[in-house]
């Protein structure tokens, strides 16, 4: 990706400060993704800034950075989304939980998900564990107390 | 006897919030109806005519969402001066999206007209 070059130098460390809180932000993204939306955050800033004097640079570049909005907060949802995307694609368990972690927050509809998803790994790790200790894996009762999906050692 | 009544205020700015965050989608669909926006001239025309005072950050995740529905495409267009520009388009499937979208708010329009007569 092409960086843009400012003449003041302090317009460039904003600039610069201000991708690496983006890279920052979106770094648990796959490679891909992350490259797509810095392409388009520096787009933006381009054209905003495009037309600018030496003099005034600093303050075109500050006025554009303050109405795109901090980027933890702005880009938060635009992860979640694709993280979500990544997560049905590969459907790796890594992938998945970070998936549902960054979602979590956006409705019932991912609490519910997130609690069928933990049973299913929970069930995925009791099947073969019931197959090799099947005297000790499951629901026991003993002496009036029972003890559910749980490994009895 | 006469009491005034004072507009609650607050009411009405937390409802107006809902209806332009409700409403965005089918503006941006409005708007990329008519020809093909890059993302930065996209984020100007859909402030332009909501007079929103959001972060324009925010409208690039909801950019990202219609893509992701399948109801927008979008493509990259390289520039003279190294830095390309992202170009957004209505898919067929948000044309007809949108349609129905139409549709819904008219009835919704008469609807309204209808219980305030």
């Amino acid at each position: 990706m092409k960086r843009i070059t400012f003449t003041n130098t302090s317009a460039q460390k904003i600039y610069d400060d201000y991708l690496k809180r983006v890279e920052r932000t979106i770094s648990i993204l796959a490679p891909a993704d992350q490259l797509e939306i810095m392409m388009e955050i520096n787009s933006h800033i381009y054209e905003a800034t495009r037309g600018a004097q030496a003099q005034n640079e600093i303050e075109l570049l500050i006025d554009a950075l303050e109405k795109l909005g901090a980027p933890e907060e702005v880009l938060q949802p635009l992860v979640a989304n694709k993280k979500v995307l990544q997560a049905t694609r590969s459907f790796k368990p890594r992938h998945i939980i970070q998936a549902l972690y960054l979602n979590v927050n956006n409705g019932i509809g991912f609490i519910v998900f997130s609690i069928i998803y933990l049973l299913i790994v929970v069930l995925g790790l009791l099947i073969p564990l019931k197959l090799i200790f099947p005297d000790r894996t499951g629901l026991f009762i003993r002496n009036d107390h029972f003890f559910w999906l749980r490994v009895r050692y | 006897m006469y009491y005034i009544c004072a507009m609650n205020d607050e009411f009405v700015q937390n409802w107006f919030s809902q209806v332009k965050k409700g409403t965005l989608s089918y503006i941006i669909l409005i708007i990329l109806n008519e020809k093909e926006y890059y993302g930065y001239e996209l984020v100007q025309e859909i402030k332009s005519h909501t007079a929103m005072e959001v972060a324009e950050g925010t409208l690039y995740p909801l950019l990202n969402r219609l893509k992701s529905e399948g109801l927008v495409n979008s493509k990259w267009v390289e520039q003279e001066t190294g830095i390309p520009r992202k170009y957004y388009t209505l898919s067929n499937e948000g044309r007809s999206t949108l349609a129905e979208m139409k549709n819904i708010w008219e009835n919704l329009g008469s609807a309204i007209q209808k219980l305030e007569k």
